[in-house]
């Protein structure tokens, strides 16, 4: 050993060695190794994004070849849990549903839209500031009542008339059916010799819709779509204002 | 064989060999750093270009589907209502319900009202009020309600007489509760 480390050629070429490698080590490799780790990470999750991609066109050609059973679908899921409490069409349809069986109801919404204010019967006008409440209507006969709406993502309604229990019986059974879901939250039934009245109310949802993402197969969705959503019944179409109504009076004052 | 080599001379050539030898251990350990070096960059580069090609492919596919977003909006708002569908609807079937006290009533004794109440934070319960001429089928009332589903606890809350001429009257208030789903 003594005899080798007095070689200077040895010195030499071992202190060359070390600069050489450790340089190499200290100042190349760092950048090299972040590069390549960084390069892993981002093919892998591009592969996981392509992978997604690759499903999503999968399901894509799905959907294309059933456009037409995805927008009826897509209908009836609006008029099942719509993303907005949507009571004007509620209104309809629970219009619809006893007026379908001949009943004469009390129906009371929540109030959300300025455009339920053509259903309501005009109240007395306001004489001062104290006269103006929120969602006043009218109380009686078959006449709409229209509530303000909760803040929450449901609302309560009721339907009132005099119905014996059959009938009751009956409106249940329809509103299990009912397009818009809905839970049966008390039922109110009395009856006298003269006649029967019958009170139900429930609840209904709405739910917000943001950045859903579709996760499933798209045609197992649309077999469960169709077995779920086959089975409501819709007794209202959706107003549209540019295909129904007729509009324009000289004084719309007069009758 | 005499060897005539002066031990000095074999020494310094030992030496110059293992010098050799190390100098050699140098230049590979040297070379595999270097050649390593210059793979794993080769390999950075190659990867490089493979990734701007799996960019480009994700690009295409992404906009073949913002192509038909609509329907994947509305099939991701589907299947949003596919999930919860039972969240949103009743837990009870009132039908059953009404039908199994229609069955459990005496037929001699008459319903005058009927109220049922739900609460989230408790089991449902259903207020009776009837009437009948005989007091016995109002307590088998109470006992059949006891035994048939989905009822518990029934119990007379009141009872009262009255008389009209000859006839006396039961009028009667009997609360029951459902069973938890």
């Amino acid at each position: 050993m003594r005899h080798i480390l007095a070689s200077r050629y040895f010195l030499i070429i071992t202190a060359l060695f070390l600069a050489v490698t450790m340089t190499i080590i200290w100042f190349f490799f760092p950048p090299v190794l972040k590069t390549f780790k960084d390069i892993r990470v981002t093919t892998n999750s591009l592969t996981d994004q392509i992978e997604t991609s690759q499903i999503d066109g999968v399901r894509a050609k799905d959907l294309v070849v059933e456009e037409a059973t995805l927008a009826s679908l897509y209908d009836k899921a609006s008029l099942a849990l719509p993303s907005s409490p949507s009571a004007d069409l509620l209104l309809l349809q629970l219009d619809g549903l006893t007026k379908s069986l001949g009943l004469d109801a009390t129906i009371t919404v929540p109030f959300s839209s300025t455009s339920l204010a053509n259903q309501v019967a005009a109240p007395a006008a306001p004489t001062n500031d104290n006269d103006i409440k929120p969602g006043s209507g009218s109380t009686g006969g078959s006449q709409p009542i229209i509530n303000p709406s909760g803040t929450g993502t449901n609302t309560d309604w009721s339907l009132t008339g005099d119905w014996d229990y059959p009938t009751t019986l009956n409106l249940l059974t329809k509103l299990k059916t009912f397009s818009r879901w809905n839970a049966v939250t008390s039922i109110d039934l009395t009856s006298t010799a003269e006649k029967s009245t019958t009170t139900i109310s429930g609840k209904v949802y709405w739910t917000p819709t943001a950045n859903l993402q579709l996760t499933g197969s798209a045609q197992d969705l649309l077999d469960k779509a169709k077995t779920l959503f086959d089975s409501y019944q819709s007794y209202a179409t959706v107003p549209d204002v540019t295909k129904e109504g007729n509009f324009g009076k000289t004084n719309p004052f007069l009758p | 064989m005499i060897n005539l080599v002066p031990p000095e001379i074999k020494q310094r050539k030992g030496v110059k060999s293992l010098i050799y030898v190390i100098t050699s251990i140098y230049f590979v350990l040297s070379a595999g750093l270097v050649l390593g070096l210059v793979g794993l960059a080769t390999y950075n580069y190659s990867q490089k270009i493979y990734l701007g090609s799996q960019q480009a492919e994700l690009d295409r596919l992404n906009v073949e589907k913002n192509k038909n977003k609509t329907l994947f909006d509305q099939a991701a708002f589907i299947e949003s209502r596919v999930k919860n569908a039972a969240t949103y609807q009743s837990s009870y079937d009132w039908n059953q319900v009404l039908n199994s006290i229609a069955e459990s009533s005496p037929i001699n004794t008459r319903l005058t009202a009927l109220k049922i109440t739900t609460d989230p934070s408790k089991p449902p319960t259903i207020t009776l009020n009837g009437q009948s001429a005989d007091r016995r089928a109002i307590i088998l009332f109470k006992d059949k309600l006891s035994i048939t589903k989905p009822f518990s606890g029934a119990d007379i809350t009141a009872l009262t007489e009255s008389t009209a001429g000859a006839n006396k009257t039961y009028t009667f208030t009997i609360s029951v509760s459902i069973i938890n789903k």
